[in-house]
């Protein structure tokens, strides 16, 4: 296998083994993939900043509320199988990818849909850790813990249900055209996206959830 | 036009033939579970570890866990370890700019150099 590359240009054209064209950059990998990379890389500084504030907060959670400590309100065995959940649906992402990379259009799809349907399981286990975090009088304003909390754990559901739409979005728009080989890359980048996600929440699960105050 | 064989591409395209098998993936998920499991584990029984040990053993051990399960899934699942380097290069520096970040707000609110500044100085804009 040859790749064609023009010296001068920034961009080069490759040719994989079944001669299906691929933009590539320099670095001999397609533009979206360094794209898409690029991206989680600079999402990395929203979700350090969103840790951060939570962890200069985490004491805070007396303030206005009967509780001294987060562990007082985690319920960890629920959040625990939230987290097997979502680590569970990388796995399925995974096997979706290599379904399609095999051209075997049926499995990718039973695959994706898994994937999104483990991510709704994780979105409604959260909406439902926050109606009890709400009857149990730990709101939005309630204290700056609960601010910090909600917005960080907030903006990893949105990513999380921004990830199921992308799952939603690449089943619907193959249905005609076909789930074969040569949409590995949609599937890839997707799968970029949801991995991400999980390793989100690997740190949250760890950081908030699980480390001690003291 | 030259042909020419771009190294990195050539490693990016030959690597694809490295990723591991649909049983590696399962494998690997199991072993991500165990680790989940480990973690639940200690948190559990931190009592008993910090009494003997000391909380900072436990706050360690869950995160060289999470430094652990992040990798994998990062070389694996996100199949870093097979693609190109400068894909890893590329995630490290966000991670590191988000780590800096961290630490920059910790010195501002825990060590209070700043705020302690502004007020020497008579500046308007002290954090209090």
């Amino acid at each position: 296998m040859a790749s064609t590359t023009v010296p001068e240009a920034a961009a080069t054209v490759t040719h994989d083994d079944h001669g299906h064209e691929e933009h590539a950059t320099s670095y001999g990998m397609s533009n979206n993939k360094m794209a898409m990379w690029l991206f989680l890389s600079s999402d990395c500084l929203l979700f350090g900043a969103l840790i951060s504030t939570f962890l200069l907060y985490r004491t805070n959670i007396s303030d206005g509320t009967p509780f001294a400590e987060p562990a007082d309100v985690f319920d960890i065995p629920f959040t625990s199988l939230s987290s097997f959940v979502l680590l569970m649906s990388s796995l399925t992402m995974v096997l979706a990818l290599s379904a399609v990379k095999r051209d075997d259009a049926r499995n990718g799809r039973i695959w994706l849909l898994t994937t999104a349907f483990l991510g709704m399981i994780f979105i409604g286990g959260q909406v439902y850790e926050f109606t009890i975090f709400s009857a149990e009088g730990l709101q939005y304003s309630t204290n700056t813990w609960t601010s910090a909390f909600f917005t960080l754990t907030g903006f990893h559901g949105v990513h999380v249900s921004v990830g199921i739409l992308m799952l939603l979005g690449t089943v619907a728009g193959t249905r005609e055209s076909g789930l074969g080989k040569e949409k590995s890359e949609t599937v890839e980048l997707v799968g970029l996206y949801w991995h991400f996600v999980d390793i989100v929440w690997v740190i949250i699960f760890t950081v908030i959830y699980l480390i001690p105050i003291g | 036009m030259s042909v020419t064989e771009s190294p990195e591409t050539h490693h990016d395209h030959d690597a694809h033939d490295d990723h591991p098998s649909d049983r590696s993936y399962v494998m690997i998920a199991i072993g991500l579970a165990i680790l989940t499991a480990v973690e639940v584990l200690l948190f559990v029984i931190e009592d008993q570890i910090a009494d003997t040990l000391g909380v900072g053993s436990v706050k360690i051990a869950l995160i060289l866990l999470m430094i652990v399960k992040f990798w994998i899934v990062g070389a694996y699942f996100m199949h870093l370890k097979f693609d190109n380097l400068i894909l890893t290069k590329l995630f490290i520096s966000g991670l590191v700019l988000a780590v800096a970040v961290y630490f920059i707000m910790l010195s501002a609110f825990e060590f209070n150099f700043w705020n302690d500044g502004l007020l020497d100085q008579g500046l308007p804009g002290g954090i209090s």
